[in-house]
């Protein structure tokens, strides 16, 4: 059932009250559970906190520490399974689900009692079957059975075949109407639950809804909205007009919080967090490294000059000599550039870019500064702690990972973000390594209705591989090359499928799964959830649905080559 | 009255009247000219002396000239109409009378241009010019308003010189110098870069200074030969006026560079542009008096050169009592152009440089030495310096052949003036383009089409065998040689566990062996194959000369330390023959080198360490000129054990007679000499016989050396899921067995060199890993140069012990044709003592070998008989009588 006054429904009823908040492991989970972890603190709220990978590990999270616990928070987890199947749980425990992962789960979104969505109206839930629809109730089925059996006993005898038949009929009548009904009913989940995407994200609706209503918003809180937001354009959950009407709405926060009279007076100190809203160059992490590091790395400027093949490199050479930005200057890290250079940059990149064909350079942002040390923009943000995430240290736990990433988002461990950036720069080069390696020795492989390529296991950097964000990114930006490179107009329209080696010692493999590339962007409904799932059941595969985004399963190694088998052919 | 008398043929045409009649004017004559006046007594009439005969000439024929010319322009109506049918009126609108005078206007400037050019009248002379035309001033009245204006002055004031090559009688220096000329030049070589074509229809130019701006680069090669075939007077100044051709050219190519990049001066300040391909090439000997102030090119080896200092290229002075810059400077070569008096103050006084605004550009200066090689006899190399400025600095160091193109200068040195007693100057050459003679391959110049093609080279199954193969492809036989070579070349992995303690990476080989089994001439092959080596021998080289010497250098008269050749050959390989004439002090210089790969200095004060990761690949010859098989290695040949250690393969090459194996040498070498003869047709070069006898296709060898190339870069294998046990194991056997019969001791270095074995090999392939192959590929490679090594009544011994190891990968066909020579062998020599004789043919029969097969498990012999090599060495399978025959 969907909330609509967070804070009469949901806060006040928490407030006094022992709550278990299950987090998921992603960017905009943790931005969200720092929001919710804020409000909690401030008003003196018990809260248990646990991070889950996957919906194992939910249930074993919920088995452990669900004793006299009544209140339950799910943050990004949970939205797409049935919650009461799954947990068991009690009759009188709450849940409070607040997820982007949609479609959203039907039973869900019709239980009355247990289960609350924190989310926001408008997203299009214009596709949410009705409930007569989908749902039956079980009574009526008996009466009118009963009824016929009634009619049967009761009536004489004399009238009793005429009743008979009548009854019968009756009885064949229904049965055909149930027949009906279910394969409507079939329909219309097929349908409902064919594609998975994503909203909202929950960070932003958490700080609107909830703090924003409550007036107990910060820059600190908005800005780790921002961070939230930013993390689903990155990944590629959510499209770009979404992207943009969002950042309109957090736009209005930004200039109520950071309204240029404070600075003038100085009411608010230096060294306080200040947002600013600007047009930012769609270079990852091109702050905290080298203009030509950053060209060489990013998605978009990397494929559109195919900087893997010497001429690709040498175009980005020339591109740099008609900006006029001396290689030299342009290898220096950002931070250490000439003043002159860096202030003009981006006029720079904005005159040349259209004689190299990079019409989209620029996408609305955020940048956020503390005090007079460097600025950050809110993508910098994501990369870093999605790095510290899923950092390949094998002695830390997932748990002791998550701690981390979380620590990192406070302002006063600004270091951890350091660490977090340099990881993400090994992990953006180990990208690009893996895409040229693929594409030179031709490993993207058009396997009929997709296109499918995998990492193998001697190559260097694979421990980066073995997460799923990470993956996910690779697996972007190998479709982008691909689709620069190749000359066939039907493989451009084709989705991917990508898998790398998970652990060696179980021998499982990661797989994710794609959607393709329609109008300048990759699309973000996803259908390889449903495929996946069936192909596996067909196959009798050892796989793992685990991860909370269907489109990413465990898979063992030996059984990889058959369960691709299985997918092409339920798709083609 | 004035009507009709003022029908003078000069006066300017107006409309046409009538005019008097014919009579009237006979009767006064044509020397009536002033209008009449009534009163004054007419004159005599003349007309009897004068008229009749022009009466008679007027009544002939037309009148062109004279009284008549009125008549030319009386009004005919028939005739002063336009034909209507030969207008075009209805084809063109009517033009607004704005617009047609704007068109009129430019039609009369361009006329007014063109008549400029070609030298003729203006127009305005002949006919009124009308108030709206714009007046186009007087060339002095034009500069002085553009110079009050302060415009740029118009390119087209001064007229294009289309004949540059008359040059007036001036010198060539002074023609070019003057400003029409060099106006002409400028514009002529921008017209050029901009527009040259070559054959294949490339825009050439503007692909160079893209490469050029792609890496920031700033001198633009041009070739001589293209600039005289398209622009032949710029070619025939250049050589002549170099200085100042020069200083032209880089102007306009600066303007052109500007014009595709228009914000590269950010990045370069100046685009240099150097020649390449002079036509002409002088010897350092022959360079006299008139090449002075000339282009020049030679050739020569650089000995020495100078560090890079700064040299001032402009100045900027402060005045000491007013404080005032003075400048900017331009130096000048020759001579120190110093100001003479400050123009705020008027002071004579001392200027001080200004250290911030002056500009200093790079200066170092080098010495050529002509090529030994190409002395007359009998004559040592004469010397010549050069001096290189901006980006030419540090492009070449010492001990490279370089060829330098430049201006001949001459410089004022004092010194010389006093000891010659008179003017004497020394030479130097302005180096303007430096080309090193052997500085074709770079990784950095790979194409993706040589990368693709060394890839898909990579994913053949036999690109092993085809790559020993490929090593020294004119030398017969000897394939653990080249076996090892490759190896070599190839190289394993260094590494540095914890920043403390190296490990090297490189393989060392030593070969030793009879003489006349072209040892040396594998060390040549390597020399020309590897990306750096240095060749040296072991009477030639001292102790110093092969690691470092500390020298006094000339400029700055202190103690320098200068490279030796194992130094020289950092990351490569470095190439000893006559290894064991060498002096044993000198070789135990080595010995640091070789497991330690740094060497150590300390004399002259200076105490340092250098690099020296260089494989040694050396040629020994035994005691006595012939390897003996009775004795130990260590016996055979002059060396100590320290120095054997150090060596990961030690082959052995011995001549053995064996009549087969020597008739197919000789055809061999026979075939390639008539072959690869000079004057022989190219088109015959093959050499299919080695390759096709062990089944492997030969590399070419430029794609062999940009594999190497390729290899050594990227690939760096890692070692993972090895097999320990069977190393482990087969290093106690080893030892156990080297312990039993006394030969050279195994030890750890052993297993390190298996190792770096196996990871070259793995390089070879391309792999990012090593694997069970690679592995076995060491081991047995490890196994054949220790039991090459042992005395000859242990080798058999050994030999089975290890057959298992030495059987690997040897195609089975190779075994199998050596066990059957053994059988022969035996065969014959039995049958030499019993008879006393040779015999012609040797019968063994099919049984023998098959049990010998069975032995090192073969099984299957029917491939064998009908393969190549059987049939080479002059085997004959007969089926029926089972039977194998040779016929020698």
């Amino acid at each position: 059932m969907f909330i609509t006054d967070f804070k009469k429904e949901f806060y006040d009823v928490v407030l006094h009250q022992r709550v278990l908040v299950l987090v998921a492991l992603d960017v905009d989970a943790i931005c969200a559970c720092r929001i919710l972890q804020n409000m909690f603190q401030c008003d003196h709220v018990q809260y248990t906190l646990v991070p889950v990978s996957g919906r194992q590990d939910l249930e074993k999270a919920y088995l452990e520490h669900s004793e006299q616990i009544e209140y339950v928070v799910l943050i990004n987890c949970g939205a797409n399974i049935d919650i009461l199947d799954t947990l068991q749980p009690e009759e009188n425990v709450q849940f409070y689900i607040c997820d982007s992962h949609r479609p959203i789960d039907l039973v869900n979104i019709y239980n009355e009692t247990q289960i609350k969505l924190l989310m926001k109206k408008e997203d299009d839930f214009s596709n949410i079957p009705d409930y007569e629809k989908v749902f039956r109730d079980e009574e009526s089925d008996d009466e009118d059975r009963d009824s016929g059996n009634e009619s049967d006993g009761s009536a004489p005898s004399g009238k009793r075949r005429r009743l008979d038949e009548d009854a019968l009929e009756q009885q064949i009548e229904k049965r055909r109407k149930l027949r009906m009904w279910e394969e409507e009913r079939q329909d219309i989940l097929f349908r409902y639950e064919e594609f998975s995407f994503h909203g909202t994200s929950s960070a932003l609706v958490l700080f609107e809804e909830l703090s924003w209503k409550m007036s107990k918003d910060t820059s600190e809180l908005l800005w780790l909205a921002i961070v939230g937001l930013s993390s689903q354009i990155v990944i590629g959950k959510i499209e770009r007009d979404k992207y943009v009407s969002d950042v309109d709405e957090l736009n209005r926060h930004v200039s109520r919080h950071n309204h240029p009279l404070n600075d003038q007076d100085m009411a608010v100190s230096v060294d306080c967090l200040r947002i600013a809203f600007n047009r930012e160059l769609r270079l990852s992490l091109y702050r905290h490294w080298s203009i030509f590091d950053s060209l060489f790395h990013s998605v978009y400027t990397a494929c559109s000059f195919k900087v893997w093949t010497m001429k690709g490199k040498k175009k980005l050479h020339e591109f740099l000599a008609d900006m006029g930005l001396p290689l030299v200057e342009s290898k220096q890290k950002y931070t250490s550039m000439d003043m002159a250079l860096r202030e003009n940059l981006t006029d720079w990149i904005n005159k040349s870019a259209e004689k190299y064909g990079l019409d989209d350079m620029f996408h609305p942002s955020f940048q956020a500064q503390y005090g007079f040390k460097n600025k950050f923009c809110a993508t910098d943000f994501v990369y870093a702690v999605g790095a510290v995430l899923e950092s390949a240290d094998k002695n830390k736990s997932d748990e002791q990972k998550f701690l981390q990433a979380f620590d990192c988002l406070k302002r006063s461990n600004l270091d951890l973000l350091e660490i977090g950036l340099d990881t993400a720069k090994k992990q953006m080069t180990a990208i690009l390594e893996q895409v040229r390696t693929l594409l030179d020795m031709n490993q993207v492989i058009c396997a009929g209705p997709f296109l499918y390529a995998y990492v193998q296991s001697g190559s260097p950097d694979v421990q980066f591989f073995s997460r799923p964000i990470c993956l996910i990114l690779l697996a972007r930006f190998t479709l982008e090359a691909y689709i620069n490179v190749s000359k066939s107009k039907r493989a451009k329209t084709l989705p991917l499928v990508m898998s790398a080696p998970m652990d060696l010692e179980r021998g499982t493999s990661i797989v994710v799964g794609i959607p393709p590339k329609r109008e300048q962007e990759i699309l973000t409904k996803n259908f390889f959830g449903r495929a996946f799932e069936q192909a596996s059941e067909k196959t009798n595969c050892r796989t793992l649905l685990d991860n909370f985004d269907s489109s990413i399963i465990e898979i063992k190694t030996e059984d990889r080559s058959k369960f691709f088998d299985a997918l092409i052919s339920l798709l083609s | 009255m004035a009507d009709h008398s003022s029908s003078e043929p000069f006066s300017a045409p107006t409309s046409p009247r009538d005019r008097p009649e014919q009579s009237e004017r006979s009767e006064r004559g044509l020397f009536s000219s002033s209008p009449g006046r009534s009163d004054l007594p007419p004159f005599e009439d003349e007309s009897e002396l004068l008229g009749e005969e022009r009466e008679e000439e007027e009544e002939d024929g037309e009148e062109l000239f004279g009284d008549r010319l009125e008549q030319d322009y009386r009004p005919i109506p028939a005739l002063d109409v336009y034909d209507p049918d030969a207008l075009d009126d209805d084809e063109y609108d009517d033009l607004a009378p704005d617009v047609r005078a704007e068109v009129e206007r430019k039609l009369r400037k361009r006329d007014r241009d063109e008549a400029l050019a070609t030298g003729r009248m203006r127009r305005g002379l002949l006919y009124d010019e009308s108030d709206e035309e714009e007046d186009r001033p007087s060339r002095r009245r034009r500069v002085a308003e553009r110079a009050a204006e302060g415009i740029e002055e118009d390119e087209e004031m001064l007229e294009s010189i289309e004949n540059l090559e008359d040059m007036k009688g001036h010198s060539v220096r002074e023609w070019v110098s003057m400003a029409g000329p060099r106006l002409e030049i400028y514009n002529r070589f921008k017209n050029f870069l901009r527009s040259f074509v070559d054959d294949k229809g490339h825009n050439l130019y503007r692909e160079k200074i893209r490469q050029m701006c792609e890496s920031n680069k700033e001198s633009l090669v041009i070739d001589y030969n293209m600039l005289a075939s398209e622009e032949q007077v710029l070619a025939y100044f250049l050589p002549e006026a170099p200085a100042e051709m020069l200083k032209i050219f880089d102007e306009a190519a600066k303007e052109v560079v500007l014009s595709m990049f228009p914000n590269y001066d950010r990045i370069a300040k100046e685009i240099h542009v150097r020649i390449a391909e002079l036509p002409l090439v002088e010897e350092l000997r022959s360079l006299r008096q008139l090449h002075l102030n000339q282009l020049i090119r030679t050739g020569g080896v650089v000995t020495s050169s100078t560090g890079i200092l700064p040299q001032l290229s402009m100045i900027k002075y402060d005045c000491v009592k007013c404080n005032f810059i003075l400048g900017p400077f331009q130096q000048n070569q020759n001579q120190e152009v110093k100001p003479g008096s400050c123009p705020e103050c008027q002071s004579p006084g001392p200027f001080e440089i200004n250290m911030e605004q002056t500009i200093y550009q790079n200066y170092q200066r080098i010495t050529i030495q002509e090529s030994p090689g190409k002395v007359s006899a009998g004559r040592l190399p004469r010397s010549k310096d050069a001096i290189l400025l901006a980006d030419l600095v540090d492009c070449c160091k010492p001990g490279d052949e370089i060829e330098l193109t430049g201006t001949y200068h001459n410089n004022y040195d004092g010194s010389l003036n006093t000891s010659n007693g008179f003017p004497v100057f020394a030479t130097v050459i302005e180096a303007n383009h430096i080309v090193k003679k052997d500085d074709k391959m770079a990784v950095g110049t790979m194409t993706d089409e040589d990368v693709k093609a060394i890839i898909a080279l990579s994913k053949d199954e036999r690109i092993g065998e085809r790559i020993f193969a490929s090593c020294g492809p004119s030398i017969y036989g000897h394939e653990d040689i080249k076996r090892a070579i490759a190896l070599s070349m190839f190289g394993g992995e260094p590494k540095n566990p914890g920043q403390k303690h190296k490990v090297r990476g490189d393989i060392n080989i030593l070969i030793c062996g009879d003489p006349g089994t072209a040892k040396s001439q594998f060390l040549k092959y390597v020399e020309k194959t590897a990306s750096r080596c240095v060749f040296t021998t072991g009477q030639g080289a001292s102790a110093v000369g092969l690691t470092a010497y500390v020298q006094r250098n000339p400029v700055s008269k202190e103690w320098t330390l200068e490279a030796g050749a194992l130094v020289l050959a950092d990351k490569g390989v470095c190439l000893i023959d006559e290894f064991d004439k060498m002096n044993d002090s000198d070789r135990t210089s080595i010995h640091e080198a070789m497991e330690q790969q740094s060497i150590s200095i300390s004399k002259a004060g200076i105490v340092t360490s250098l690099q020296a990761r260089c494989s040694i690949i050396a040629a020994a010859n035994p005691i006595g000129g012939r390897y003996n098989p009775s004795l130990t290695f260590s016996e055979n040949v002059d060396l100590t054990e320290p120095i054997l250690s150090r060596f990961d393969i030690l082959c052995v090459v011995r001549d053995t007679v064996d009549p087969v194996e020597d008739e197919l040498l000789a055809r061999f070498v026979v075939d390639s000499h008539v072959k690869h003869h000079p004057s022989s047709d190219p088109s015959d070069k093959e050499l299919p016989t080695l390759g096709a006898l062990y089944g492997a296709e030969l590399i070419p060898q430029d794609l062999l050396k940009k594999y190497l190339i390729y290899a050594k870069d990227k690939v760096h294998p890692k070692l993972h899921q090895m097999d320990q046990d069977k190393i482990a194991k087969m290093y106690s056997d080893l030892r156990r067995e080297s312990m039993a019969t006394g030969s050279i001791p195994i030890t750890v270095r052993h297993i390190e060199s298996m190792i770096r074995m196996a990871e070259a090999h793995a390089k070879m392939h391309l792999r990012g890993h090593v694997n069970e192959d690679d592995v076995n590929m060491a081991i047995r490679v490890m196994l054949e140069s220790f039991i090459d090594t042992q005395k000859f009544s242990v080798m058999r011994s050994m030999r089975k012990n290890f057959s298992r190891y030495l059987g690997f990968r040897r195609d089975n066909n190779e075994l199998l044709l050596f066990v059957l020579k053994q059988l022969v062998q035996e065969h014959s020599s039995f049958h030499r003592t019993r008879h006393g004789a040779d015999q012609e043919y040797v019968e063994i029969s099919e049984k023998d070998l098959a049990e010998k097969a069975r032995q090192i498990n073969i099984h299957n012999l029917v491939g064998f008989y009908e393969s190549e090599i059987f049939r080479a060495h002059k085997f004959t399978h007969d089926a029926r009588k089972k039977l194998i025959i040779q016929t020698l």
